[in-house]
């Protein structure tokens, strides 16, 4: 038997009450998402069990779907961890859409290009789409600590830029337009990379199949998710966002570790642009990114900004990715699948928002 | 932060999905049908023979944009319920998923799969796969796609449709007295900058001195570029003009028609519309090809590794259209579209030398 203190009794409801108040929100919010979604799926002539049924079918049923969902998971995977990188240092960059194309254009431009080994190819246009990601990020940098510009208004104008940047790029032939054939209208494409330029693949579909860009994603996963929080430049990274003007005065350089957090956010997003070029597409085309830049910041936010939360984060995006690709399959309008897809993804999203919200609205001392 | 809790979670779940990964070889709903047998090669068209007849149509753009690629989900509806099939359409596509879409709709059992455009050609890389065995394909080329033995296209040449669309748009302009046309498109891509190039030959061989305004809002279905576009045209004084767009094509039209500006059609024949009108319509809709292809499909002559080429003066499509023709003006473009047909007129030499 334990004895309490006179009030414990009152102390103790109010953790438990905290720790219950997340599942909570999550459960209202899915249930909300799904009975809206079935609304308007029902209202358009469909079954919502079998369009349910369709997300799982395509997502997790079976092998080649597994793969589809593992390989939709890794560039968001990667964009999310760098999204979380610089959001500790209190710097947030929402603009990995464009790094992230932009990293792939550099990669298409290094994979068809250069010459040398395949391995060694694939290599550079992976380094090649990461450095590109950074260096994208690298004028939001300069612009915010030189001038003072604001990086969210920044980033997010760099990915207009960017795409407008690509578009041009494969719809030039001196470029990266896809050679051209005898009597054929040449389209916004580049060519394919030659086979020995992209990454392997586990398997062959139908069959279990997956590429082998998520060892890439699980490994920077680690060495982040180690690094923030045993490294000293997690440690200072941590300091920088929580209070900029206490790590000033503890030596920490804001500069170099703010502006290197925004460029290894867009090294990440550069990265993941890499993988989906050398791990799925094998060419840039103008839509190359696909939202997967958007899609990535949210998986940050969902987790909380933490690394490993963001792998099964990434998975239920991945998810929804593979599974509305099947269900537009069955009959189901292309727009109706998006709109079940964003409400189930708000409906992950809304829970860690209004926490963040509710911590913003905390009087300092209670926080 | 609960490391060890919430990474232990993780890293018992990663492995654990990679197992269950392996273990599955199921393709969900249709089966896998890794190895299956191969679908008859004739017959069609319940190739799988699955009882049901499905076409799956993947496009590039909007399908309910009143006009190009709706024709191709409309045309394909018609020959489909004359026949008790079912048409499954994907649109808004993005070409970096078509191959992964073209999968899904293998595991669907589809029976035939149309590709709305060159731009989505990456689908066919799928058609090979044994999940996608004996399944029938049709691609809507426009310019032409590389053949192979999987697919069968149609083919139509943007020179002929457009230089004559191009001549019915000089004759209009020829009739107002005027000179200057407008040319409002999507993004700068190739074939729409070679239709503004044809487009302008036509025009110039009924007025030498016309002048064509160009201008690419960077989006087929935006209406509020395409709308700008139009007003910054029509203070240039234009006469005539072509909205080559999507979804916006409409909301271009309607604007001519309050200012009294003669518009054409991208694609289809609207001449009966009563609240959008047109002056001409330039018929190269993909489902009038489309069509014609499921035609074969239902009587089981659909050859897979062949292209149909259509030719303007020779098929009924593609095809011009004045709405409502003053004088001569439908005989002399049907006499410009009968020599492209007979070879009389080189309509890729025209074009060429244009500028």
């Amino acid at each position: 038997m334990t004895l309490t203190r006179p009030g414990a009794r009152h102390a103790d409801r109010a953790p438990v009450r905290s720790r219950l108040r997340t599942p909570l929100l999550y459960a209202v919010s899915f249930a909300v998402a799904l009975a809206l979604a079935a609304a308007l799926v029902t209202v358009g002539g469909h079954s919502m069990a079998d369009a349910l049924l369709a997300l799982y079918q395509g997502s997790l049923d079976g092998g080649a779907s597994i793969g589809q969902t593992i390989d939709e998971t890794t560039p968001l995977l990667i964009v999310a961890i760098g999204a979380i990188v610089s959001a500790r240092a209190g710097i947030f960059n929402i603009g990995q859409e464009g790094q992230l194309i932009v990293g792939a254009a550099a990669g298409a431009a290094i994979g068809l290009f250069v010459p040398g080994p395949g391995w060694l190819v694939g290599a550079l246009a992976l380094l090649g789409a990461a450095l590109a990601g950074a260096l994208w990020a690298g004028i939001p940098a300069v612009l915010y600590y030189w001038r003072g510009v604001d990086v969210v208004v920044a980033t997010l104008l760099m990915v207009f830029v960017a795409m407008q940047l690509v578009s041009f790029a494969v719809n030039r032939d001196y470029l990266l337009q896809e050679t051209a054939v005898e009597g054929q209208i040449l389209s916004p494409q580049s060519d394919l990379l030659p086979e020995g330029v992209r990454l392997p693949r586990l398997g062959e579909y139908p069959d279990f199949n997956l590429g082998t860009g998520f060892v890439i994603a699980l490994a920077v996963t680690g060495v982040v998710a180690y690094l923030l929080r045993h490294g000293k430049w997690g440690f200072r990274l941590r300091m920088l966002g929580l209070n900029p003007v206490a790590a000033r005065r503890a030596g920490v350089r804001a500069a170099a570790l703010g502006g290197g957090a925004l460029l290894l956010s867009g090294g990440a997003a550069g990265l993941a642009g890499g993988v989906m070029l050398t791990g799925g597409v094998y060419r840039i085309q103008a839509g190359f990114a696909d939202n997967v830049g958007w899609e990535g910041l949210l998986v940050a936010l969902v987790a909380r900004n933490h690394p490993l939360v963001a792998i099964p984060v990434a998975l239920f995006f991945g998810v929804l990715r593979a599974g509305g690709g099947f269900l537009a399959s069955t009959g189901v309008p292309r727009y109706l699948v998006s709109v079940v897809t964003a409400l189930l993804v708000l409906a992950a999203a809304f829970p860690a928002a209004y926490a963040e919200l509710r911590k913003r609205r905390r009087p300092a001392v209670e926080a | 932060m609960k490391f060890p809790a919430r990474a232990a979670l993780v890293f018992l779940a990663a492995p654990a999905l990679l197992l269950t990964a392996c273990g599955g070889g199921n393709g969900g709903a249709g089966g896998s049908g890794s190895g299956s047998a191969a679908p008859k090669a004739t017959g069609q068209p319940d190739v799988n023979g699955d009882g049901k007849v499905v076409i799956g149509i993947m496009s590039p753009g909007d399908t309910r944009d009143n006009g190009y690629y709706q024709s191709f989900v409309d045309d394909a509806n018609k020959v489909a319920q004359a026949n008790g099939w079912e048409v499954r359409p994907i649109d808004k596509l993005n070409p970096a998923d078509a191959v992964n879409q073209a999968r899904n709709l293998c595991r669907q059992r589809v029976d035939l799969i149309a590709v709305g455009a060159s731009v989505l050609a990456d689908a066919l890389t799928a058609a090979p796969e044994p999940q996608c065995k004996g399944v029938n394909w049709y691609v809507n080329g426009g310019g032409g796609v590389e053949q192979t033995e999987y697919f069968t296209q149609s083919k139509d040449t943007v020179n002929q449709s457009l230089y004559a669309a191009g001549y019915a748009a000089g004759q209009l302009l020829k009739q107002a007295g005027a000179s200057k046309a407008g040319y409002i498109t999507g993004p700068e891509l190739d074939f729409a900058k070679q239709a503004a190039k044809a487009f302008q030959a036509g025009m110039r061989a009924v007025v030498p001195n016309a002048e064509l305004i160009t201008t690419y809002t960077g989006d087929f279905d935006d209406s509020a570029k395409a709308k700008e576009a139009f007003e910054a045209q029509k203070a240039q004084g234009i006469k005539v003009v072509y909205p080559y767009l999507g979804g916006a094509t409409d909301a271009v039209t309607q604007q001519a028609n309050a200012a009294g500006i003669s518009a054409l059609t991208p694609g289809t024949d609207r001449c009966a519309d009563t609240t959008t009108k047109y002056a001409v319509s330039v018929i190269f809709s993909p489902g009038a090809y489309f069509a014609a292809a499921l035609e074969d499909f239902g009587k089981g002559t659909l050859k897979m590794g062949t292209a149909r080429i259509w030719t303007m003066g020779v098929d009924p499509v593609p095809t011009v259209k004045f709405c409502s023709p003053e004088g001569d003006q439908q005989d002399r473009i049907d006499q410009v579209m009968k020599d492209m047909g007979t070879g009389k007129l080189d309509v890729d030499a025209a074009v060429d030398g244009a500028r």
